[in-house]
């Protein structure tokens, strides 16, 4: 088993939010938590630790090479580190053509999969990126949907695949054994069940009362209020706040009935699977 | 065998590398072609980069190549398949990175150009435009001294040595379109042509440099270009941070020694931060306010 403990999901799913709590449980003193300072290991896409652990210039490489050597750069972050990694994903969980994983077992230690409606995930995303309703649209439904993907261009993060928002459920909750699930809906509605639960899961045994201050401590509008005063670093150029609604349901209030349709048709399987669409297809949240 | 120089060093390659410059000094460094024991690769605990001892690393570089290299002077290189260009292109790049922490050279990830006989570096993280800030002054009748990788020697008395690199700039595409470089028949540093090899054989300086100055590229998201000249406490950690192939340093026990080397240059040249903003346009304000603070 390995040190990575990866938080994988579609963007705008709740993966900052959920790192922010576990950063808080893992801190041993109990105190409230600065969103620009939280302890995080990076996103598992960055350019600079693959160019670091891989000893090569991901520059010099096409995205077909940089990925067959994704997994050697996990092992070996994995076998250096001197505990655990806490690395944000949001590439799809994939196996390669030599039948390597992108995320491989030996450098992992467990892996967390945050998922939400993909409705609110929609309005969401088009307001981080700055980009219509329309557009966004079409990359939740887009079968190729790479981020940080510009031909012959060397941007901060390297050419990460997620395909639709369907494909990136399905093979992060249907590939991995390690895999644990958690709805962004179910740490609104039941937090101090769901996060308790996911902390054991990925073996954080902490009290109730601990978990309950790291609940408290990260909850939506202390870290929106945090923005709001001093920024936050990882907000894109493109949006004016990177914790904007975080409310169920949201979508009703944005989206067109034929918006909406184009994500639930594409969709129903694994909305449905997911308890986001009723046996009547009527969008639960 | 091939005989170059590159980085100071003098080079007998089994490998043609026809990017260097011929030698025809004894060399410092073999490179030949061979099968790395199976037993020996199964114990490596773990893939890319392998610190086996203080005097050796081997570096597995997945579908392209695997490279033991030793003492600073032998290189053993076993191609999986393919092409030579890949196993070239690493060679030239992570494998001479690594002889250079083995000889007690500092290796920086950056560009250097020749002005007033001096060397003037620009290092920076991949893709903040270290080359096309190299290729720019170059069409201003600079001399290049190394693209990519700055080899360092430090000598009594302070003074530290630039020795040249290779005879090209690699750029990438976007570089290309902005100096309006017709890509035709142009060789790619890669088979996909991921990046252009720009010949710059008539402007090279062959010779070694003394130090001048060190300017260390990040971008910003304000407009205005900035060039700062921070204390000591920003410069190191940032030397530090832009020294290539670092990931070879703790485990070959060179860390005390990469930090004195960086103390070193801050100590004694000028080591200053330019904030650029990240848009092609403001290219010639860089090459301005730069040429400014060369004087």
């Amino acid at each position: 088993m390995g040190n990575i403990l990866w938080i994988a999901s579609y963007p705008k799913s709740g993966n900052t939010w959920f790192r922010m709590f576990l950063s808080h449980i893992l801190r041993d003193e109990i105190s409230s938590i600065d969103i620009n300072q939280y302890e995080s290991d990076g996103i598992a896409s960055a350019r600079n630790a693959f160019d670091y652990y891989s000893g090569l210039d991901s520059t010099d490489l096409t995205r077909e090479e940089i990925e067959r050597l994704r997994p050697d750069v996990y092992e070996k972050m994995s076998a250096t580190a001197e505990g655990l990694l806490i690395i944000k994903a949001h590439d799809a969980y994939k196996t390669l053509p030599d039948g390597r994983h992108l995320f491989p077992s030996p450098a992992t230690k467990a892996a967390v999969y945050l998922l939400r409606n993909p409705l609110d995930v929609l309005v969401s995303y088009a307001h981080h990126n700055g980009q219509s309703i329309e557009k966004t649209i079409k990359a939740m439904n887009n079968a190729d949907h790479t981020l940080s993907y510009k031909k012959n261009n060397a941007l901060s993060q390297l050419p990460h695949f997620l395909g639709t928002w369907s494909h990136h459920v399905q093979s992060w909750t249907e590939i991995p054994s390690f895999t644990y699930v958690i709805r962004y809906e179910d740490l609104h509605q039941k937090p101090l069940d769901t996060f308790k639960k996911a902390a054991e899961a990925i073996g954080l045994n902490k009290s109730t009362e601990r978990i309950k201050k790291a609940i408290e401590a990260t909850s939506f509008d202390n870290l929106q209020k945090q923005e709001q005063e001093k920024g936050f670093h990882e907000r894109p150029h493109s949006s004016s706040s990177f914790f904007r609604s975080g409310k169920l349901g949201s979508w009703r209030e944005s989206l067109t009935e034929k918006q909406a349709g184009a994500i639930i048709e594409k969709h129903s399987v694994m909305m449905k699977r997911y308890g986001y669409l009723d046996h009547k297809d009527n969008p639960v949240y | 065998m091939y005989l170059y120089r590159v980085y100071g060093l003098n080079i007998s390659s089994e490998l043609e590398c026809p990017s260097l410059l011929p030698s025809d000094r004894e060399a410092d460094i073999t490179i030949r072609f061979g099968i790395i024991s199976s037993q020996f690769v199964a114990k490596i605990p773990h893939k890319a980069v392998n610190v086996i001892s203080k005097t050796q690393v081997f570096a597995d570089f997945k579908g392209i190549a695997k490279y033991l290299i030793s003492d600073g002077k032998d290189v053993l290189v076993e191609p999986y398949w393919g092409g030579e260009e890949m196993v070239r292109l690493f060679l030239l790049g992570s494998v001479m990175g690594i002889i250079m922490h083995q000889r007690g050279l500092l290796p920086l990830h950056g560009c250097g150009i020749v002005h007033n006989e001096k060397a003037i570096l620009f290092l920076g993280v991949t893709g903040i435009g270290k080359s096309t800030l190299a290729e720019a002054f170059r069409r201003k009748g600079y001399e290049l001294l190394t693209d990519d990788v700055a080899a360092l020697s430090f000598h009594k008395g302070n003074e530290v040595v630039v020795s040249p690199g290779y005879p090209m700039i690699k750029l990438m595409d976007d570089a290309v379109k902005y100096f309006k470089i017709s890509t035709k028949g142009l060789a790619g540093a890669h088979p996909k042509k991921l990046k252009y090899v720009i010949p710059a054989q008539k402007d090279f300086c062959t010779s070694p440099k003394p130090l001048g100055k060190i300017y260390i590229l990040e971008r910003t998201e304000e407009k205005i270009l900035t060039i700062e000249n921070p204390r000591k406490i920003v410069t190191v950690p940032l030397l530090k941070h832009n020294t290539y192939r670092k990931v070879v340093i703790k485990r070959l026990g060179l860390l005390q020694r990469q930090l004195e080397q960086c103390v070193r240059l801050a100590d004694n040249y000028p080591v200053k931060v330019v904030y650029r903003p990240d848009n092609a346009s403001a290219i010639p304000q860089l090459i301005d306010a730069l040429e400014k603070d060369f004087q």
